[in-house]
């Protein structure tokens, strides 16, 4: 276990470093010119003089490697920048912004968990019977259907006509059911076919024939046997979820003005606000990876295969 | 014909239809302004009525059809042209070639599909190019390392082997023996993602971050709509319902493609 951790650490640096050079590049390359757009937001008339002193001060005359050590060496002790619009430090603003869309996430994906898995299972075992048509539809629609339609429509059926659930902000419990399913949506779609499929796999092999042939009552051959092999895979698709999910809440968080870091990174993007949108890029991006690397470490505690060295 | 192929086909042509043909078959001009019409209910004339600005809904949806269709054909052609050239590049030549890209590569795949997209629009700028290389730059890895693996794989045939032997440059090989046999599979790819790619595109227009005003595009008509989400929640629902519409039958032809392609799944029914 040890080493398969050591093993897994390690990749992850050349990996972290490949990001970081990726959004280094993709910043400098970008057609505003960091200085013109800082001058801008600070109000000030962009004289040949002023942009002169600027790129001096923001160290935009060194040569391009040397830039790179500079931002990467300031990245790694939290210092990103401030932001162009309210002078702060861009990794506090983020982080003031963050938690809550974490809580947004990891609501969303518990709800895919304890939604999704119940209906595969059930489509699987009913394969073919209405219980599998019902939700084999609904798995279709769900990844077809557009979050921020789906948000609006909610909002009119359930705050309009039906008045029980407000339509945006933060609060308590009720704040949060509107956008929790807004955003799981999707992902139950795709884990409900993952999950039919993946029992489906498991439902033929042979110890499950064997232990049919050993006279074992069917609710024990799926307990014991179906559904620890079936819900392994299942298991690696939750980082990919993950993502989506982070990724989402940022078209979340504008439907149902929910205050978290994708609303404020849109916000951002209007404003050209370059160290926010960078900071934003690199925390999620890194959260992204460590969920990642958790439900790796997860996976090779209950699959002896992969943490051994199979299978890679 | 499979009844999926059938039901996307139903659904998809009289798109195809509207977004080649909308400057002649739309009814209004789906950009012209006129506020003494705003907000009519729908009528002979305008049968869905207009939006805020007076504009005919019909109009801006059927034309609608011709920006998200086309967006995601640009994105498409962006990915097949950079995944082919760095795929065969990186498993025919291989070597340092290939790790190097192969890197580049598993950074890329590193990042939430959202969140890069967002990142290289928010360096890059908005509007509809930017919106095209940011999606295609969040797929291209996937689709590169299709394209390597599948030269890898052809690479030792005998028929590549012969055309080594016969002193064909490099760049004919690969033009004349992989392209056309690697072609077929990232189409296959890429008609699975065609839905997915759609709902991207919508979405970043829907956040202000993609097409932007007064194109009648889809996302961002609903975005347009949700002022007067409580008074004319019609507004909001055609759009969307356009999305919804276009992405199902993206997926569907998607799904009946792979199960003609792949025995193994359509024998297990998924």
């Amino acid at each position: 276990m040890i080493r398969f951790l050591c093993r897994r650490l390690l990749i992850l640096f050349p990996l972290l470093l490949g990001i970081s050079v990726f959004v280094f590049a993709v910043l400098r390359h970008g057609k505003t010119d960091p200085a013109m757009a800082y001058l801008r937001l600070s109000g000030l008339p962009p004289t040949e003089n002023l942009l002169a002193t600027t790129r001096e001060s923001l160290g935009l005359n060194q040569p391009l490697w040397k830039q790179y050590l500079d931002w990467l060496a300031s990245a790694l002790q939290g210092d990103l920048g401030l932001s162009y619009v309210t002078g702060n430090p861009a990794l506090n603003e983020i982080l003031y912004y963050l938690p809550a869309t974490i809580e947004l996430t990891m609501w969303a994906m518990a709800a895919t968990i304890v939604i999704s898995i119940p209906l595969g299972i059930a489509a699987a075992l009913y394969k073919d019977r209405w219980p599998d048509h019902l939700t084999r539809i609904f798995a279709f629609s769900a990844v077809s259907m557009p979050s921020f339609w789906l948000g609006f429509l909610l909002v009119l059926l359930f705050s309009r006509h039906l008045d029980i659930l407000p339509a945006m902000g933060r609060g308590g419990p009720e704040f949060l059911i509107l956008p929790v399913f807004t955003l799981s949506f999707m992902s139950m779609g795709i884990n409900i076919r993952l999950v039919r499929a993946s029992m489906l796999e498991h439902m033929h092999s042979r110890s499950v024939t064997y232990a049919r042939s050993r006279g074992l009552k069917t609710w024990r051959i799926i307990g014991q046997h179906v559904l620890r092999n079936a819900l392994i895979p299942v298991l690696t698709s939750m980082s990919m979820h993950f993502g989506e999910l982070l990724g989402g809440a940022v078209i979340v968080e504008n439907i149902f003005n929910w205050p978290g870091v994708g609303r404020y990174v849109v916000s951002a993007i209007y404003n050209h606000d370059y160290p926010v949108i960078q900071t934003f890029t690199l925390a999620t991006t890194l959260i992204f990876v460590l969920v990642n690397l958790l439900t790796d470490v997860l996976y090779a505690r209950i699959d002896p295969r992969i943490r051994l060295g199979e299978g890679r | 014909m499979n009844k999926k192929m059938l039901v996307a086909l139903l659904i998809l042509l009289p798109l195809m239809a509207c977004a080649l043909l909308s400057p002649w078959l739309v009814p209004h001009d789906p950009e012209a302004v006129d506020l003494a019409k705003k907000f009519l209910p729908p009528d002979a004339s305008h049968l869905l009525g207009t939006d805020h600005l007076g504009r005919d809904v019909l109009s801006r949806l059927m034309a609608g059809a011709r920006y998200s269709l086309s967006t995601v054909l640009y994105i498409i052609g962006c990915i097949m042209a950079a995944s082919l050239a760095l795929g065969s590049m990186a498993g025919y030549l291989g070597g340092r070639v290939d790790s190097a890209v192969m890197r580049v590569c598993d950074a890329m795949m590193t990042f939430p599909t959202i969140v890069l997209a967002l990142f290289l629009i928010g360096i890059l700028g908005t509007g509809l190019t930017n919106l095209v290389i940011a999606i295609a730059i969040t797929h291209v890895a996937w689709y590169t390392r299709l394209v390597r693996s599948h030269v890898l794989s052809l690479k030792s045939r005998g028929h590549i082997l012969a055309a080594q032997a016969m002193g064909l440059s490099r760049t004919r090989i690969v033009v004349r023996h992989f392209l056309p046999a690697i072609l077929v599979q990232v189409l296959v790819l890429a008609t699975l993602d065609v839905g997915h790619m759609l709902l991207h595109v919508a979405g970043l227009s829907f956040l202000g971050l993609g097409i932007q005003p007064p194109t009648p595009e889809w996302g961002l008509m609903i975005s347009e709509a949700r002022n007067y989400i409580r008074s004319q929640p019609m507004l909001m629902f055609y759009p969307g319902l356009m999305i919804f519409m276009a992405t199902a039958a993206c997926n569907l032809m998607g799904d009946a493609l792979r199960d003609r392609l792949d025995p193994a799944l359509r024998a297990a029914g998924a």
